[in-house]
């Protein structure tokens, strides 16, 4: 399955013609609690494919207690939508009730494992299936981190028996970023974990890189896609893109151009 | 560090105009990038992003103070009422309360406040749900209506005098004059039918009740009658 997110500026084009690929990520901020167009594009594309809800706001590894409030939306619109996957970032961002909107780097420690595994679960168990936990760009390393990322993500992972959305984008820029090897990041990643990708462009200053999803899937993403598929086998993929969004039909030839990859590679 | 320590910490930095020079004790700069260099990568999306959204849920009110002004405007804003909801497009909620509070803006406030209620109005007209039915006209005959209470369409909000709501081509907006703005706040509080027919006034006033209820019916206004042990 290979898809894209649903965008509001493609919403006329979606109800009147569909997605026209198999698959399709909702970002859930944007549908949880709300009706008309919204609503209504979810719905059609439902029709013809899978849909994933993706939310950026669970905030799992804040000290704030979960939202309540939140959660029962997201049940209910889970109950609606019958997604394939549900999923949010591992990250944290909301401070003293107070939302950032913005996906912010955890410290890789213990103390930060044990409270997000906690929090997982307690989603888990609200909404009653597995989780997807996907790795976020980072731009600023904590200095008491005692694993890597990768590890990290690994451990949560298996402790809370979640589930990992792998953005392959995320690791470039990430690698980018703090100088590691992105290919040790894959290889070091549970196989059996790994349920769902995302594809992304970014901007590269030189100094770092930034997660912009404002571009074409650039070529070491693509390099590093084939090798995930390599190691992991052929998996349900998102491309994303945010701004200067291209038309739909650009985006289903992104599509198109990653189911080949899976098909070359896996 | 503990996790509380570092994420206060955070927030503070991504929220200061200059970062807090306990920064570098938590964070590691790698590379040709300072600590404080990354951070401003976070506090540039933080205030970016936030400006954003206020600008698309008010965009009369910019188009009236101008860019400039409304930037101002906005970051004292969101340095005074962080968001605090989930959904970004929630984070202006309280532009209205902000600028009636905002003694620098002098006697002008007052209309730049109900402009911001108004637009506000509208994005949360845009981001309610769908009502669950359709309504049948005939409810209204039930014996028992007059002391039930009107379900009314999610969308649907009054500001002054003039109702707002999301019907089939998208936000719209309505001037109510008299009596019928009144009987619509009465709906609006789920007071019962008898309540709210009972804002019309003579002459006519049971005549003008019933062509009210029509048209509200014809807007798609009315969703249901309340079942009477709903209050």
């Amino acid at each position: 399955m290979h898809g894209y997110g649903l965008r509001a500026p493609h919403y006329a084009e979606l109800l009147e013609h569909g997605p026209r690929v198999s698959f399709v990520e909702a970002v859930t901020e944007n549908f949880v609690g709300r009706g008309g167009r919204a609503r209504a594009v979810l719905e059609r594309v439902r029709r013809d494919a899978e849909v994933a809800l993706h939310g950026v706001s669970l905030s799992i590894g804040s000290l704030d207690a979960l939202n309540d409030g939140y959660l029962d939306r997201l049940r209910a619109l889970q109950h609606a939508v019958q997604p394939r996957f549900v999923s949010d970032h591992l990250c944290f961002g909301s401070v003293g009730g107070h939302y950032g909107h913005d996906l912010w780097p955890l410290p890789y420690t213990e103390e930060a494992i044990a409270h997000v595994v906690a929090r997982i679960s307690t989603v888990q168990d609200r909404l009653g299936r597995q989780i997807l936990i996907e790795n976020v760009s980072s731009y600023i390393e904590h200095r008491e981190s005692t694993l890597s990322e990768h590890e990290f993500l690994s451990i949560i992972a298996e402790r809370a028996d979640c589930l990992i959305l792998l953005d392959v984008n995320n690791v470039i820029v990430s690698a980018k970023n703090h100088g590691f090897d992105p290919h040790a990041y894959i290889a070091g990643l549970p196989a059996q974990r790994i349920a769902q990708l995302h594809l992304a462009g970014h901007t590269d200053y030189g100094s770092h890189a930034i997660d912009d999803h404002g571009s074409p899937v650039p070529a070491e993403v693509w390099a590093l896609y084939g090798a995930v598929i390599e190691r992991f086998g052929p998996l349900p993929t998102i491309v994303e893109w945010d701004q200067d969004l291209p038309s739909l039909f650009e985006l289903q030839e992104q599509c198109a151009r990653a189911r080949a990859a899976s098909e070359l590679h896996a | 560090m503990t996790l509380a320590r570092s994420q206060a910490l955070f927030w503070q930095a991504v929220r200061a105009k200059r970062a807090p020079a306990a920064l570098r004790e938590l964070f590691v700069g790698r590379g040709a990038l300072s600590v404080d260099k990354r951070m401003q990568i976070y506090r540039a999306a933080y205030w970016s992003r936030h400006e954003k959204a206020l600008f698309e849920s008010y965009p009369r009110l910019y188009e009236h103070m101008g860019v400039a002004a409304f930037r101002e405007l906005v970051a004292g804003y969101i340095e005074r009422h962080p968001s605090t909801e989930p959904s970004i497009e929630r984070a202006g909620a309280a532009l209205a309360t902000y600028i009636g509070a905002c003694a620098a803006l002098g006697e002008q406030r007052f209309a730049l406040r109900e402009l911001a209620q108004l637009e506000w109005a509208r994005v949360l007209a845009l981001l309610a749900d769908d009502p669950e039915q359709a309504f049948e006209a005939s409810a209204l005959g039930a014996g028992d209506a007059p002391t039930r209470a009107l379900r009314m369409l999610p969308s649907l909000s009054i500001v002054g005098s003039r109702a707002i709501w999301r019907g089939a081509r998208g936000v719209t907006e309505l001037a109510l004059f008299g009596d019928e703005a009144r009987a619509l706040e009465r709906a609006l509080q789920s007071d019962p039918l008898s309540a709210v027919c009972a804002e019309f006034h003579e002459p006519d006033a049971a005549e003008r009740a019933r062509r009210a209820l029509a048209a509200w019916i014809a807007r798609g206004w009315i969703t249901a009658l309340e079942e009477p042990c709903a209050r």
